[in-house]
């Protein structure tokens, strides 16, 4: 069994605005896939779908062969996908051990350390932090819920190339070495070369890429559309 | 990490938003709990002075003139000689029977006579010299006139109407009781002047030269009375100012009050012109008032019954302003302060849009969010509420005594709707309004104002929230990206 499945998904802000249209996809545990595409073609628009962020205006989604509907849109945020967003989203009056405490229950300082961070820098206020540090506090709050699903949405966005690389490793560390189903909408080539599987989402549909293309074209083509 | 650990962070790392919202709410509560101490002290003294005046009510002899069938002409004679004529009223007039059955109602506690006077020649008095000792060069036999009183008769002073009111004050001595034998009551002014105090005696007696024309003054038509002093009193009320030179028996410095014990030589034959009944609840007056109106023999022709509460709503006066101004208080307080505090929640919860979306986007669900903030708030009303019972508790008493002094007369000056009578002057009577009250804060209010500052703040957290939880997590985090 897959660990989710979109089946016919489609999404339309209005009547004559379709940006996803009849999508199938399985996604599984221990991989991270990489979603290409233009700029406004839906890719954070699927991300929220498959977090439970939306409802999808037709098909469904399936985790563990169950639907998002059963399941609950709020539980399935609580116990199945965690997020990581470009901006980083973390509680700002809170230390970046009382936002990996947001999400669990385990000792967070642990987690921190982890993801690069020291026991003194997980007791700051988090707007202390640098963009990379924050972005890490972030993965850590990801990490620490133990859902096996991580969505990130542009993970590297604000970041500068090294960070950004240290970043792209420990999202790949996350799903081959703790087996997380991770996955990535991006526009960075690094981590779509990292990726186990890229897909492009064009005109509503997701082509899987079999790696006949270079990604820099790719990248290059979305950046042109 | 729970609602209540998010909460607490909140509150202690957005220290300037939480001191806003602890003053803020302080205020408000201060302010609500003073207000409602004002209104209930003001309203338990009203109730207190009314329940001290205690509630009476008059009946009196009409002696309508215009109805010929009730006055009969009488000629005056003195040594066989038609001197003049007089005019004697012949119709109803309260009397024994007609008392005992008004003390019949039920809660009619007592009653007293206040209208009986005989008009006496004194001696061993220093009257304040009036209109006849000026004229005395002229009519030596005024000499007498200047020496007579009008003596006030009363079986028990404490109940007659100046003394009742205010107007007159016992300052020495005690006042006539029942079953006194020859005892008065003078001024402190007279006293001073005659160089008498209490436990002296003077004379008095009824003259012939006093009670008809061409009488002849020497001849002692009832006494000569010896009259004990036992009381002392002080005017605190104030004759109207007039431009003519008043005769002696007129000015309250020479006012003398006489028990009962001579009447049956000076005799009122058991027939008055007013009595005035003392109900003991105020609140049975106007039922006790309707029982007596109802009495057969208490024709609305001839009688009139009025009821005697208005030296206590005179008094009572700036108390009920001052309950009123609470009340008024209480409602812009309530009103203004809530709706400043649902704006500042509402800007607050707008602000922590960001938040709410992070919240959301880890499953925390949308009425742990809601609740969240509302405890925020509550945790912080509680610290304010605590704070404002204190500074309450000290304020209400100076800030209501304060609207209390607003509201009332200044002290010294005489001010009331009300008039009393005595020796046919009305003059003002002071009101009695107390010159400072206690406020109280008991469970009553304490439970009002919490109550009232739990339901603001939250109706401003849910209306200011629902809009926002009210729409698709995704869209949460659009509007804040």
């Amino acid at each position: 069994m897959s660990l989710l499945e979109l089946k016919e998904v489609s999404y339309a802000y209005t009547q004559f605005k379709v940006v996803l249209d009849g999508i199938d996809l399985t996604l599984e545990e221990g991989k991270m896939y990489v979603i290409l595409g233009p700029s406004g073609c839906g890719k954070t628009t699927l991300l929220s779908l498959i977090g439970g962020l939306d409802i999808p205006t037709g098909g469904k989604i399936l985790f563990r062969g169950k639907d998002l509907n059963e399941i609950g849109l709020e539980a399935h945020r609580r116990s199945n996908v965690a997020f990581i967003f470009q901006n980083y989203n973390l509680i700002d009056y809170m230390t970046p051990a009382e936002n990996v405490m947001l999400t669990s229950k385990k000792p967070p300082i642990p987690e921190l350390v982890k993801v690069g961070l020291t026991e003194e820098e997980a007791k700051r206020n988090v707007l202390k932090l640098s963009g990379g540090q924050q972005q890490r506090v972030a993965i850590a709050r990801a990490l620490a819920c133990e859902a096996p699903v991580i969505l990130a949405d542009e993970p590297t966005g604000n970041l500068d190339e090294d960070t950004a690389k240290e970043i792209t490793i420990l999202l790949k560390e996350s799903a081959h070495q703790l087996g997380k189903c991770v996955v990535v909408v991006t526009h960075s080539s690094e981590i779509a070369k990292q990726a186990d599987v890229i897909f492009r989402l064009t005109q509503g549909k997701v082509h899987v890429l079999d790696g006949s293309e270079p990604v820099d074209d790719l990248l290059d083509k979305d950046k042109a559309e | 990490m729970g609602i209540g650990k998010r909460a607490f962070l909140y509150l202690t790392r957005k220290k300037g938003k939480t001191a806003l919202l602890l003053g803020l709410l302080f205020l408000m509560t201060t302010l609500a709990l003073i207000a409602l101490g004002i209104q209930r002290g003001a309203s338990d003294a009203a109730e207190d002075l009314r329940l001290s005046f205690g509630s009476t009510f008059t009946l009196k002899v009409r002696y309508d003139g215009e109805n010929p069938d009730l006055w009969k002409i009488e000629d005056v004679i003195v040594d066989g000689k038609v001197q003049g004529s007089t005019k004697i009223y012949t119709g109803p007039v309260i009397d024994d029977a007609l008392i005992d059955k008004v003390l019949a109602i039920d809660g009619v506690e007592r009653y007293v006579i206040d209208s009986i006077t005989h008009f006496l020649y004194t001696e061993g008095l220093d009257i304040v010299p009036g209109a006849y000792a000026s004229t005395v060069e002229e009519d030596p036999n005024d000499i007498y006139w200047a020496h007579a009183l009008d003596f006030q008769v009363t079986g028990d002073s404490e109940l007659h109407s100046a003394f009742r009111t205010g107007a007159l004050e016992i300052v020495a001595g005690r006042h006539i009781q029942p079953g006194g034998q020859g005892e008065v009551l003078i001024s402190d002014v007279m006293a001073q002047r005659s160089g008498l105090t209490v436990g002296d005696t003077f004379t008095a007696s009824g003259r012939e030269g006093l009670e008809v024309p061409d009488g002849d003054y020497e001849t002692v038509t009832a006494g000569p009375f010896t009259m004990h002093i036992v009381g002392i009193f002080k005017i605190n009320a104030a004759l109207p100012p007039s431009s003519y030179l008043t005769i002696e028996s007129w000015y309250p410095e020479n006012y003398v009050f006489m028990d009962t014990s001579h009447e049956d030589v000076l005799g009122s034959g058991g027939k008055y012109s007013s009595a005035t009944f003392f109900v003991e609840d105020p609140k049975e007056l106007d039922r006790v008032i309707g029982e007596a109106e109802d009495i057969e023999g208490l024709d609305p022709m001839y009688f009139t019954i009025r009821r005697d509460d208005a030296l206590y709503r005179s008094s009572a006066g700036p108390l009920q302003t001052m309950s009123s101004l609470s009340l008024i208080l209480i409602i812009v307080v309530l009103l203004g302060c809530a709706f400043l505090i649902y704006l500042i929640l509402s800007m607050g919860v707008k602000s922590r849009g960001h938040e709410i979306g992070v919240l959301l986007s880890m499953g925390v669900s949308k009425w742990k969010i809601l609740w969240q903030q509302l405890l925020e708030c509550l945790l912080v009303f509680a610290v304010a509420f605590l704070l404002s019972w204190g500074s309450a508790s000290l304020l209400a008493s100076p800030v209501g005594n304060a609207v209390l002094s607003a509201a009332s007369p200044p002290q010294g000056e005489v001010k009331a709707p009300e008039y009393v009578m005595l020796e046919g002057f009305v003059y003002d009577a002071p009101a009695r309004t107390p010159v400072s009250i206690d406020i109280p804060l008991g469970p009553g209010e304490i439970a009002s104002v919490a109550a009232a500052g739990c339901a603001v703040i939250a109706l401003s957290i849910t209306l200011a929230g629902v809009p926002i939880l009210k729409k698709k997590p995704k869209d949460v985090l659009s509007s804040m990206s």
